[in-house]
């Protein structure tokens, strides 16, 4: 198979391509005209939907966001929300209040479970296969909408409800658990905190340097935790000597709040274009080698471009096409920095922490879980236990594979070296199963956050029903539904930057 | 080498296959006008003219062309229209897509009923996936302002009330001031919602709102396990849930409803031809019934008409549904095929303990609120 | 070129384990240390006790009533489905059963189960049985209604335990009837039980045999509703007649299918075949079998046919020539030409320049891409005869389906889509696979290409769908899609859905198959391009095919999830296997009153889709350690 014209060394004197056979005419006609192709039919659509929305007289703006949006909900950090911009914003925080919590206790349940998938005794291992081999073949709608009819059979709340009465209660009105919450002197007592770390790993370090010198064991990790709680068992008495901070933020605050707006456009337009100009620089070394620059390719050229124009495009819009964001740089700093003065001082000198066993109240038989301990709604409770079981299953298959991906040389090689099995596990084994499950690990994360958005089918308010509310009342359709995936974005973002973060830091370090 | 060109030509083939059923599925969605209209060209006809011809046009002569009406329906509302297991919709709203569909194409049950959740179906309405929306609409000002929907005649007249159990205390003399401190329930994006909020305000209680709930069968299970103390609708769903859930020991209260809630058609803004035709086809239904015309008697009454109105409205001398684009029998299609307004009221709401004499939905004649403009 | 890679080899048996006795199974597996026995008992413990409330809440429970999901099957597996027209959907599903037994025939599958496992499952799930029948509480005393009957403190009453065994004889039967078949295969086989291997597709067609034969026998109980919808409620009788007959004729024709199978598997292009048989199974499933359209043959004559010849005989001309090797520059000219006729129908369509039917301009579309390809299948004669052929078979299949889908049904519908269930669910899953997995492979390839905007395009997209949940995809095609179609295009329920399937699964999709071509070595590439193939040639030839074959496993997984993702459905309204169950049944008053009755249809509904997952899973699993044999 040999296409017409070349193959046949015959030919040999140049001979020029024609314009419409050359590689790099045609690879790059091809793409611009595939760009244009998909913009012309985005314009297309964009075009139609904003016809077919005039045409039927739909209201397609984001006033809503600062209207009252007419609903309260049930629950999240304000159920009485004032504008329609603050009730998402409650759906956005319990959306994230579930992911969260899900993310943490399917990482301990997962944990366990792919540990008990490899365990030696028989019937261990079997119940943590059944539980991953059931659990993670049932559509996980399914599962939570079996926890809610579950939840449902519970019965009413009577006075005393559930299996740990007074402590751990489960009714049709949820499950309520004591809470554990920062209260007055938190803030001076994470200040102490932070002192406290940086003594500790001084500390280690000396353990660590004398362990290298002498051979010793001397127990680094051991010295940390040691001083660490020290300082912070002396901390929760005297955490009110930071009260002075109040005044140390607050100024910080007001000299922030005295930026002129003009400076900060220069500032951040000059951050803009600096970068870029950093990037490409950064870009050409990476191709410099002693031999001199390697030839540049199209594709390179291309990213070069791009980030100019990037850095030009940033530039612009925070010093012309968006005045409005420095002004809000300027003020959400002032805010913030008041907001932390406020934590201090001021007679705040009781316990950091406090806690608080969960209360009924109400009368007859209208009970109903009070506001002191930690109460979930039968929403946030079915949502919550569904995707923490459901995640559990994946996170199990991901720890037992990235134990099992050591290999068995590795825990060999520890032994000989005369390392106990705990610290094997500690120091050889677990490091290199971490490297390898991360990854699938941050995909698991992401999954919990976009499942979240089930909440709808079972009356959680998360944002995505929320928003739905809101889109019911309005009738704003597609502006709730771009909220919504940019919501989602942020959080996919976030989760995938944390995870290459960890990713980077538990890489090996290769010549 | 065979093997290669038998490989490459399957891989062409299957992928293409793919693509131009893609391609088709598009299609096959405007089928029903796209090759009704066979002109007999023999290639690339022309065909699509008509439906280019009727997209400019209204909305009535695209329902004509189709041979079917989409009728928004809730599906879950008891005696208003409730899903059948065979997925087909009866109750009240039900009725009255039929009788629309009888005005229109003159086949009752030529009916596309598509089940609408509160949540979406203004979208609905707005991006033509139904045409009339019969779905127990509150008439309010920014729904026929704001949202861009129109509202035809008023078919029952309902307002807001409450449901507790007997067992928790709950009596029909409860009153708001009773739920201090309770959780209220109601499905999300109604005008239930904000009345809840109001009323409580109003007379200085607190209530915790459960949910968001997406449809009213989530609002009852939760009722029932006690997830919500009380739960909150139209009083109309209120005693059809509680017909439906017997035995049960279930109040409604206050007798007086804490809102005005006018039901009626809801449809897409701005097209005066096809408003006209939903809004005289309640109204035939409601003459009908002043006359006593059902549809037993109907063929009677186009005989031998009790007066030029009704005779004008069965299709007689003098009928005016030619102009307005219909069929000059279609509101005798209605009462024949569906029947008059207090057919379609007791056939419907009766069972479920909704009786007419005695409520805003009795006649004007009878002291309540149903009234139809002369026909003529 | 006839070294075709083969798997269906006998796997080199796994090394022979030492067989342990009871007793030092028990020692080495249950008491092996002190921490180890303590672990046994604790979770031994647990799980009697779990098993035990597994058991009691899903069976003899006042809450319960199983004739919620045996009286509304139909419902499960249609919905609306009219019941006159049901042979249709046994038709369909005998169509998919046919194709499956005829490629487990043709790919023989290597995977076999020991005698000795199969002889211990026998026995383990007898005794599972038995456990699960001695721990059930003694029967919940029902009235005449079969409603529960209370005591003042709304307690149910139950009958006595003995009454309880009783009753339960049956079960009893099945348990010793599983024990002692596993015993006797178990002793039957003496020492042959360790060698002797069975293959799976066997044992699973056996197993399902005597399940389905069992029918003609035993009185499960005929429920169900009439054709007039009268309840149905017959414990003592056999299944229905409607159930069992079909059920044991798809069983039969596996079992021939199977056999042609193996007849067919000699012929070289038997594979090709079935594969293609394949993609077009669910088209005739879904537009010819279930939706019986009415085709309107004046029209076929007047305008269809005349169409199909028009492109089928000129195309096909066309492409016979721009397949000649000597056709040169003038060949990408034409090629290029139909590109731009081809684009200018679609723009034209849209801004009402001129109007023709879509079919048209979907012909055009193709034709194009086939004057493209013309040029890698330029060479003798026949080469070119058959690439002509192809194109001729290919446009006829495209105007058949158009066509159908042109056509209106002829079925008496009530509901206002016609598929519903676990038809809808399947179909759905079917459709967004077929549909993804090109797109996919599309987007993988443009993802890894070294042209900069193609590979910023498929990022951006890939990245976007991937980070955003799937409910959200579905509300903006259930809601927003109408709004993006030019006036009097309407899409239905199920194009909206499946489409927001495609476009999701086929992001995830891509990122598999990239990881597939990631692991296509280098040398590869410059292996292709040293015998000088094209870039085409290079990714159709030698690279896709490496990455399909190692991305495997992972698309397996990305089909499990695209399946349990239909699930999903429910909430957007369309009434899916799990609207039904738990929707359309807790809330049945009529016929028979099921208000309430939501979590035997949930577990039901589960037990189904974990069935189809688990068999997918146990296959890939089969599938990876046997290229991993293969490979390395």
């Amino acid at each position: 198979m040999t296409t017409e014209g070349e193959g046949t060394l015959a030919g040999m004197q140049p001979k020029r391509v024609p314009l419409y056979r050359d590689a790099t005419v045609v690879k790059w006609v091809t793409q611009v005209i595939a760009l244009l192709l998909v913009l012309g039919a985005l314009f297309f659509l964009v075009e139609e939907a904003g016809a077919n929305l005039k045409a039927k007289s739909i209201p397609n703006d984001f006033d809503f966001l600062g209207i009252n949006p007419g609903f309260n909900i049930s629950e999240g950090i304000d159920k009485d929300p004032n504008t329609g911009g603050r009730a998402l914003w409650v759906g956005m925080v319990n959306t994230l209040r579930l992911a969260m919590s899900g993310i943490v206790f399917a990482t301990l349940l997962g944990l366990a479970i792919g540990i008990a998938r490899l365990s030696d005794n028989w019937i261990v291992n079997r119940l943590a296969s059944i539980y991953i081999e059931t659990i993670r073949n049932i559509p996980i709608l399914v599962q939570i909408f079996i926890i809610a009819v579950l939840l449902g059979s519970a019965g009413r709340l009577v006075g005393d409800t559930g299996p740990i009465n007074g402590w751990f209660m489960v009714s049709s009105k949820g499950l309520a658990v004591p809470r554990i919450f920062p209260s007055d002197g938190f803030y001076q007592w994470l200040v102490v905190l932070a002192i406290g770390t940086l003594l500790a790993r001084a500390v280690r370090k000396r353990r660590v340097t004398h362990q290298d010198l002498t051979g010793a064991i001397s127990y680094p990790n051991l010295w940390f935790g040691a001083v660490l709680l020290l300082v912070a068992v002396v901390g929760w008495f005297v955490h009110p000597v930071f009260g002075f901070l109040n005044n140390l933020f607050n100024e910080i605050g007001d000299a922030w709040g005295s930026i002129p707006q003009s400076g900060a456009k220069l500032v951040l337009a000059a951050g803009a274009v600096t970068a870029s100009l950093l990037w490409i620089r950064r870009f050409l070394n990476s191709k410099r080698s002693p031999a001199g620059l390697a030839k540049l390719t199209d594709d390179d050229m291309f990213r070069m471009i791009f980030a100019v124009i990037g850095g030009l495009l940033v530039a612009f819009v925070v010093t012309i096409g968006w005045p409005g964001l420095s002004s809000w740089i300027i003020n959400s700093g002032q805010d913030f920095w008041h907001f932390l003065g406020d934590k201090f001082g001021d007679g705040r000198t009781g316990n950091p922490v406090d806690a608080m066993r969960p209360t009924i109240v109400g009368e007859g038989t209208l009970l109903n879980y009070g506001s002191q301990g930690l109460v979930m709604s039968p929403g946030f409770a079915a949502m919550f236990i569904g995707l923490t079981l459901y995640t559990a299953s994946f996170v199990a298959e991901i720890v037992r594979g990235g134990i099992l991906a050591v290999p068995k040389g590795q825990s060999e090689a520890a032994a000989a070296i005369g390392l106990n099995r705990a610290q094997a596990l500690r120091h050889v084994i677990l490091p290199q199963a971490v490297r390898v499950s991360l990854p699938p690990l941050g995909n698991q994360y992401l999954n919990i956050t976009k499942n979240t958005s089930l909440g709808i089918a079972i009356g959680f308010a998360d944002v995505v029903n929320v928003g739905g509310t809101v889109l019911n009342q309005s009738g704003k359709a597609l502006p709730v539904i771009a909220i919504w995936m940019l919501f989602f974005l942020c959080c996919s973002l976030t989760i995938s930057v944390v995870v290459n973060w960890f990713n980077v830091r538990t890489r090996i370090v290769e010549r | 080498m065979r093997k290669y060109y038998l490989l490459r030509l399957l891989a062409v083939l299957l992928g293409f296959t793919l693509i131009a059923s893609a391609c088709g599925d598009d299609e096959g969605s405007d089928e029903g006008a796209a090759e009704q209209s066979d002109d007999s060209s023999s290639d690339s006809g022309d065909s699509e003219d008509v439906v280019e011809a009727t997209q400019d046009g209204s909305l009535l002569a695209t329902i004509q062309a189709r041979g079917e009406l989409n009728c928004g329906v809730s599906g879950t509302a008891v005696a208003f229209s409730e899903t059948q297991s065979d997925g087909s919709q009866v109750g009240f709203d039900a009725d009255y897509c039929r009788a629309v569909a009888a005005a229109i194409l003159g086949d009752a049950e030529a009916v596309n009923f598509v089940a609408l959740s509160a949540a979406d179906r203004f979208t609905a309405v707005q991006t033509g996936e139904v045409d009339l929306l019969m779905r127990n609409t509150t008439w309010t000002q920014s729904r026929d302002s704001e949202i861009g929907m129109d509202f035809g005649p008023t078919t029952y007249f309902d307002g807001q009330q409450f449901m507790g159990r007997g067992a928790d205390g709950f009596s029909n003399a409860s009153d708001i001031e009773n739920l201090d401190g309770l959780t209220v329930c109601t499905n999300s994006g109604t005008t239930t919602e904000k009345n809840v909020a109001d009323a409580a305000d109003a007379a200085g209680v607190s209530v915790t709102l459960g949910g968001p709930f997406e449809d009213f069968n989530q609002v009852m299970d939760a009722f029932q396990d006690g997830t919500c103390d009380v739960v909150t609708t139209d009083g109309s769903g209120l005693v059809g849930q509680k017909a439906n859930n017997e035995p049960n020991d279930w109040v409604i209260f206050p007798a007086t409803p804490i809102s005005k809630e006018p039901l009626g058609p809801t449809y897409g803004q701005n097209d005066s031809q096809f408003a006209d035709v939903v809004n005289w086809t309640v109204y035939a239904t409601i003459i009908a019934d002043e006359y006593g015309v059902t549809s037993a008697n109907v063929d009677d009454a186009v005989a031998d008409p009790a007066s030029a109105e009704i005779g004008r409205l069965l299709g007689g001398e003098g009928e005016l549904q030619s102009g307005m684009g219909l069929a000059a029998d279609a509101f005798y299609q209605v009462i024949k095929q569906v029947g008059n307004y207090d057919e379609i009221y007791a056939r419907n709401l009766n069972p479920v303990g909704l009786e007419r004499a005695g409520s805003a939905n009795a006649g004007w004649l009878d002291g309540g609120l149903i009234y139809a403009p002369p026909a003529r | 070129m006839t070294d075709h890679i083969t798997i269906d080899q006998t796997p080199a048996l796994p090394p022979e384990k030492p067989r342990l006795t009871a007793g030092s199974w028990v020692r080495q597996n249950l008491f092996s240390s002190v921490r180890s026995g303590i672990l046994t008992v604790i979770f031994g413990v647990f799980s009697f006790f779990a098993f035990k409330v597994l058991v009691n809440t899903m069976f003899e429970n006042p809450d319960r009533d199983w004739l919620a999901v045996k009286t509304n099957l139909r419902l499960y597996a249609a919905f609306a489905y009219p019941i006159t027209q049901f042979v249709r959907v046994w038709v369909a599903l005998g169509l998919v059963l046919a194709l499956l037994g005829l490629s487990l025939g043709i790919w023989r599958s290597a995977s076999a189960v020991a005698a000795r496992t199969i002889a211990s499952r026998l026995i383990a799930s007898g005794l599972t049985v038995l456990a699960g029948t001695l721990l059930v509480g003694p029967p919940v005393l029902r009235d005449e209604a079969g409603e529960p009957v209370y005591d003042e403190t709304f307690e149910a009453l139950r009958g006595t335990w003995r009454s309880g065994l009783e009753q339960r004889t049956g079960w009893f039967l099945l348990a010793f009837a599983l024990v002692a078949a596993g015993v006797a295969l178990w002793f039957g086989l003496g020492s042959r039980r360790n060698t002797l291997t069975v293959p799976t597709t066997l044992v699973v067609w056996i197993a399902s045999g005597v399940v389905i034969g069992s029918t003609w026998v035993v009185r499960y109980g005929h429920y169900g509703l009439d054709p007039e919808g009268v309840p149905v409620g017959d414990p003592d009788s056999l299944v229905a007649m409607s159930t069992r007959m079909p059920w044991t004729v798809m069983w039969l024709l596996v079992a021939v299918a199977y056999q042609l199978g193996r007849f067919v598997s000699r012929w070289n292009s038997s594979r090709l075949l079935i594969t293609a048989a394949w993609f077009l199974a669910p088209f005739i499933a879904f537009w010819v079998i279930l939706r019986d359209p009415a085709i309107d043959y004046g029209h076929v004559w007047s305008t269809d046919l005349p169409m199909f010849l028009g492109f089928g005989v000129l195309g096909g001309l066309l492409l016979f020539l721009l397949a000649d090797p000597k056709i040169g520059e003038l060949g990408r000219f034409i090629a290029f030409l139909l590109v731009v006729v081809a684009a200018l129908t679609f723009v034209s369509g849209f801004y009402g320049w001129f109007s023709m039917l879509q079919k048209a301009r979907i012909s055009f579309c193709l034709l194009a891409l086939f004057a493209l390809m013309a040029n890698n299948f330029a060479g003798d004669r026949q080469t070119r005869l058959r690439f002509a052929g192809a194109w001729v078979l290919l446009i006829g299949i495209a105007h058949y389906f158009i066509t159908l889908m042109n056509s209106p049904s002829t079925l008496e519908l009530r509901a206002d889509s016609f598929l519903g269930g676990f038809l809808f669910t399947m179909f759905a899953a079917l459709f967004g696979l077929m549909f993804s997995f090109p797109l996919g492979v599309l987007l993988a390839l443009a993802r890894t290409s070294t042209l900069p905007i193609f590979r910023l395009l498929a990022t951006w997209f890939i990245e976007f769908v991937r980070g955003v949940p799937f409910i959200t995809v579905l509300f903006f095609f259930d809601i927003m899609l109408p709004l993006f179609l030019p006036a009097g295009m309407e899409a239905p329920d199920m194009a909206a859905t499946v489409l927001g399937l495609v476009l999701f699964s086929s992001a995830y999709l891509a990122e598999n198959v990239r990881g597939g071509l990631q692991s296509v070595r280098r040398g590869q590439y410059e292996a292709a391009d040293a015998i000088g193939l094209t870039g085409a040639q290079r990714t159709s030839l030698i690279v896709l095919p490496q990455a399909l074959r190692v991305s495997i496993p992972p698309l397996v997984g990305q089909a499990i999830t695209t399946y349990k993702e239909t699930s999903l459905f429910a909430i957007i309204g369309v009434f899916d296997f799990l609207r039904v169950a738990n929707y359309v049944v807790p809330n049945q008053s009529t016929p028979v009153n099921f208000i309430g009755h939501k979590l035997e249809g949930l577990i039901f509904v589960s037990f189904v889709y974990w069935l189809g997952s688990i068999t997918m899973s146990k296959y890939s699993q089969n599938l990876e350690s046997k290229m991993g044999v293969g490979e390395r």
